[in-house]
């Protein structure tokens, strides 16, 4: 693309692109982590292979697009016309979709999948959701210029550079109120003002696209599936703060959100949407990507800043703010990249549009990523203020077949677990820190019956000890004093007090450490010890887990009316407890077995169930 | 541990400017090189950027990314995310450790092959899951685990 | 904005101080006598924060007073409130794990009557990764020596775990260390497992300092910190050489 030389200019091309017609026919391939993992790219190279023998001509296409959202069912494939996905595409399906389906219209075979029937819009995962910032996945090429522009992408930035002057733009984000979604919502708007009124000659914008919450690939569904809205929402940050250098953080495991980024920064660089003189207005922004070098705490802002400026990822005391002396110790406008992506629309279409979505003081979307033990985990998109039960129960089915709800886990190693009482509460950053936990970066985990609340707390603090940058006595010394009171919990070496214990170390812990990260690593804990006291207390007096998790603390039992013979726990054994006859109730040989929980996830009808010990005669010493 | 390709270790150098803020960068390209951190390539990094030597070594041990040992020819991850974690990732590294004779981190005498862990891979509806070079392998059991090795 | 001449007001433990614009907390309460114990902040060396023994309370909140700037009129801080006494017990026991034979320390956990986690025992190694001996070799103007590795791992070393090649010798790390854990000597020079020789000083004979240490310094002709003050005071009033004892 030639260079463009003024908004005018760009507002052309892009209303030239979105007149020019459609393909006739198009696959978008998922190019979500899930369905990437799941083997999506050779699904892809397969359908080219297929369109390819056939000689398709131009108005048919095979892309890999973003996330497609429904995880669960991967690798999808989206159709247009139609707007349906189809799901679990292996490589022989490929030659039906581009010969049936591609060509001839004609839906896929695995179209009607199961009891949810057909994966359109109106699918049960798909309907409830609200589509802003992951409305151009399955619709454009993530890498394509052309398709960003195409999708109505820098008409933000032309409006800015064309009409607005910079204090315009920032009052356009300030008065949204759009939240930071990267943590605890704090207002955009406040640091883009600070930012904005900071004295200094030279000014950064960040983009915080080090996703380290395990189970959360928003972030990178984003970085991948819409590079360039990024790009746009950081040179509109830049134009209102004056600031004429940017940086993406981008976490270590996530190569291919560096390619596309980089990818879409020189393209916007060719196109005269970066670099010099964006679109002949006379302001200039550099924008480069870093790589992260494998450290949780670089999520933190002065530490993801420290690893910029190639130290080693330690946080700073930060009584003063980073929009006063940040990065170099300039004043820095950082934002998680989902915060950055909300910013193109919001100046584009107005606060007053942006703030139709959501609640008040939580207006827009949010986007999610939901798994765990759930039927239909995935990317979710949904209004701030949603009820955490249309999330999980609706969108995403609810706890897998047999098993009961028994908490959501919300906002990664810094968030908390909730309960089912807590599944009316709307999603929002307030609600969400009232309960105990955190918006985070809206990582949510359903648990079910067999997940053991002590073993989550011991998980998540085992997580961040390892993850601990060791600089200040609570976070360094105090997770490890934490980690061995869970760790004989769920051995059934705890005792009595262990629980008062861990509430009241917990509880220093988040008032004494000296970053963010530190304050919130007792959440896990302190949130399970809240709304799950009677498992604490279970393991510490009784040594049981109810759950049927902690090894050797629980008997397994078969409820014979439940039990219909599957063979599914038999199978499952690894000490060859269980004997049954098929479709006759099975039965546990407790001197064989060896409490391992094995046999109780197996079972698809909540037949198997943990009980106390001493409702059993002890397993022989001998055995 | 002399066998240092020092024109690798310099054409690394030359391909960024002599900044501090390049130090991450530089040591990631080092590490994707040689599998690791060789002392002499951290010294002609020290020397290049006029970083001092203790500083290009604590940055060095920071990052798990990073490693002064080489790391195995051949990479088996589990990926330790919540998911997987809910859905026997434990069960996977015990059987893993135990069929290959090797604790997480740990990489085999003759260098071929190393057992990792990761946080999240993000293919949470498929957990648990493992990496082969990458290749990734959903929906495991410990036996089914076993198969990979 | 500018700040210098202003002036903040506020109370500490209910008695008022007025503090220039961006004094810290701990200096300010150790104007008015106050004492809030410390071990990672050194008065010569750049604030760090992260011991967290200095915390102290102000509207339910815990501060770090090494390091928070007084800018704003009206507040009231606590050093010795419940909440600021339980956050120093915590904090206290935690580092008396490391370092269960610091007299500091010890004399500290008396006061408060605690003693180190009893889950935390197998790092007592003396050093509370406090980091005043990096940050002492940085003032000297090494950086010879670093701390290294994360968690509970994290340790103060010389690049690849060795006697650090950087190190001149000064032990400004050894004199900075709170806890004493920097074994060294003065006379023979003995540091990090090396040995340095001792430069006399050319006036007085007295050993000043270790050759790759006056090479740092970058002096021409050095001469003790003694005989330098002496010489100085000399070449400025012309008194006779007589009214200066002989260091």
């Amino acid at each position: 693309m030639d260079r463009l030389k003024d908004p005018i200019e760009l507002e052309a091309l892009i209303g030239r692109l979105a007149e020019a017609p459609s393909p006739r026919g198009r696959l978008w391939v998922c190019g979500g982590p899930g369905c990437l993992a799941a083997g999506a790219g050779r699904i892809h190279a397969a359908i080219r292979e297929a369109a390819e023998a056939r000689g398709l001509g131009d108005g048919y296409r095979a892309d890999l697009t973003g996330c497609l959202g429904l995880c669960e069912k991967g690798p999808l494939v989206g159709v247009e016309p139609g707007d349906y996905v189809v799901g679990g595409v292996t490589l022989e399906d490929c030659e039906g979709l581009v010969g049936e389906t591609l060509l001839n219209g004609r839906p896929a075979g695995r179209r009607a999948t199961g009891a949810d029937g057909a994966i359109d819009q109106g699918h049960p995962f798909y309907e409830p959701q609200t589509r802003l910032i992951t409305r151009r996945f399955g619709r454009i090429v993530p890498e394509s210029l052309d398709d960003y522009l195409k999708t109505g992408g820098y008409s933000a930035l032309a409006l800015a550079l064309g009409r607005l002057s910079p204090l315009e733009v920032s009052e356009r984000v300030e008065r949204s109120g759009l939240r930071g979604r990267g943590g605890g919502g704090f207002p955009a708007g406040r640091k883009w003002a600070s930012c904005r009124l900071a004295e200094g000659a030279v000014k950064y914008v960040l983009a915080n696209g080090d996703e380290g919450d395990p189970g959360a690939f928003m972030n990178r569904s984003l970085m991948e599936g819409d590079p360039f809205s990024i790009i746009e929402g950081m040179t509109l940050g830049a134009y209102a703060v004056g600031a004429a250098v940017g940086f993406v953080y981008v976490r270590h495991e996530y190569p291919l959100s560096v390619e596309r980024l980089n990818g879409a920064i020189g393209s916007a660089e060719r196109a005269g949407l970066l670099g010099e003189n964006i679109l002949g207005s006379g302001f200039s922004f550099r924008l480069e990507t870093v790589l992260g070098g494998g450290a949780f705490v670089c999520g933190e802002s002065t530490a993801l800043m420290a690893s910029i400026e190639g130290r080693e990822g330690q946080p700073r005391v930060k009584y003063v703010r980073s929009t006063e002396r940040g990065l170099w110790d300039s004043p820095t406008l950082l934002q998680n990249v989902e915060t950055w992506a909300n910013v193109p629309p919001i100046v584009g279409r107005g606060p007053g549009w942006f703030r139709s979505m959501g609640t008040g003081d939580n207006p827009g979307t949010k986007v999610f990523s939901l798994v765990g033990q759930v039927r239909r985990s995935g990317l979710v998109e949904m209004p701030l203020g949603t009820p955490i039960r249309s999330l999980v129960f609706g969108v995403g089915g609810g706890p897998r077949p047999g098993r009961g709800f028994k908490a959501v886990q919300i906002g990664g190693p810094s968030g908390g677990c909730l309960p089912s009482e807590a599944l009316d509460l709307p999603l929002d950053f307030d609600n969400l820190a009232k309960a105990g936990a955190i918006m985070g970066s809206g990582g949510l985990i359903v648990m079910d019956d067999l997940s053991c609340m002590v073993d989550v707390a011991r998980y998540f603090t085992g997580f961040l000890m390892g993850e601990s940058c060791g600089k200040c006595t609570p976070c360094r010394e105090g997770l490890t004093s934490l980690h061995g009171i869970l760790d004989d919990l769920c051995r059934g070496r705890g005792r009595k007090g262990d629980p008062l214990e861990l509430g009241k170390v917990a509880s220093m812990l988040s008032k004494t450490a000296l970053c963010g990260l530190g304050q919130s690593a007792a959440n896990p804990l302190l949130s399970t010890l809240r709304h799950f006291g009677e498992e604490y207390r279970e393991h510490a007096e009784e040594g049981f887990c109810r759950s049927g998790r902690c090894q050797g603390l629980f008997w397994p039992e078969i409820n014979h009316e439940l039990c219909v013979g599957c063979g599914a726990c038999l199978a499952a054994c690894p000490a060859g407890a269980i004997s049954g006859e098929k479709k006759a109730p099975h039965e546990i040989d407790l001197a064989a077995c060896v409490s391992c929980g094995a046999c109780l996830p197996a079972c698809r009808f909540g037949a198997a169930r943990a009980v106390r010990k001493g409702a059993r005669p002890e397993r022989r010493r001998d055995s | 541990m002399s066998v240092v390709d020092e024109s690798l270790v310099g054409r690394i150098l030359d391909s960024r400017p002599p900044e501090p803020r390049y130090l991450l960068p530089i040591l990631q390209e080092i590490q994707a090189a040689f599998r690791h951190l060789p002392r002499e390539a951290l010294l002609a990094v020290a020397g290049r950027l006029k970083v001092p030597a203790a500083r290009v070594f604590s940055v060095a041990g920071f990052y798990k990314a990073l490693s002064f040992t080489p790391k195995g020819e051949r990479l088996l991850t589990v990926c330790q995310g919540t998911a997987c974690h809910l859905r026997g990732a434990g069960a996977l590294v015990e059987s893993l450790e135990k069929r290959l004779g090797l604790r997480m981190g740990q990489t085999s005498g003759d260098g071929r092959l190393g057992l990792e862990s990761v946080n999240c891979l993000g293919a949470c509806a498929l957990a648990p899951v493992v990496t082969v070079d990458g290749d990734v392998h959903g929906h495991l059991t410990p036996e089914k685990a076993q198969e990979l090795v | 904005m500018n700040h210098t001449h202003r002036k903040v007001t506020g109370t500490i433990d209910g008695r008022k101080f007025e503090a220039p614009h961006g004094a810290t907390l701990l200096d300010t309460a150790k104007g008015l006598g106050l004492t809030i114990p410390t071990l990672c902040h050194h008065p010569g060396l750049p604030p760090d924060g992260n011991c967290r023994l200095c915390l102290v309370e102000s509207g339910g909140r815990l501060l770090a007073s090494c390091m928070y700037p007084l800018r704003s009129d009206g507040e009231a801080f606590l050093t010795a409130s419940p909440l600021a006494l339980e956050a120093r017990a915590f904090v206290l026991r935690l580092l008396l794990a490391r370092a269960p034979n610091d007299a500091y320390l010890l004399g500290l956990a008396g006061e408060l009557g605690v003693g180190a986690d009893p889950r935390l025992t197998d790092g007592a190694d003396g050093c509370i990764r406090c980091g005043r001996c990096v940050r002492a070799c940085r003032a000297a103007g090494s950086e010879a020596i670093a701390l290294v590795g994360r968690g509970r791992e994290r340790k103060v070393a010389g690049p690849f775990f060795e006697a650090p090649i950087d190190c001149v010798g000064c032990a400004a790390c050894a004199r900075a260390c709170p806890t004493g854990h920097i074994a060294y000597s003065e006379e023979p020079r003995s540091i990090w497992g090396r040995d340095f020789d001792l430069e006399p000083c050319p006036l007085c004979g007295r050993p000043m300092g270790t050759p790759e240490e006056l090479r740092r310094a970058g002096v021409e002709n050095p001469v003790c910190p003694a005989c330098r003050r002496r010489e100085y005071s000399k070449s400025l009033m012309g008194l006779p050489e007589a009214s200066f004892p002989a260091p």
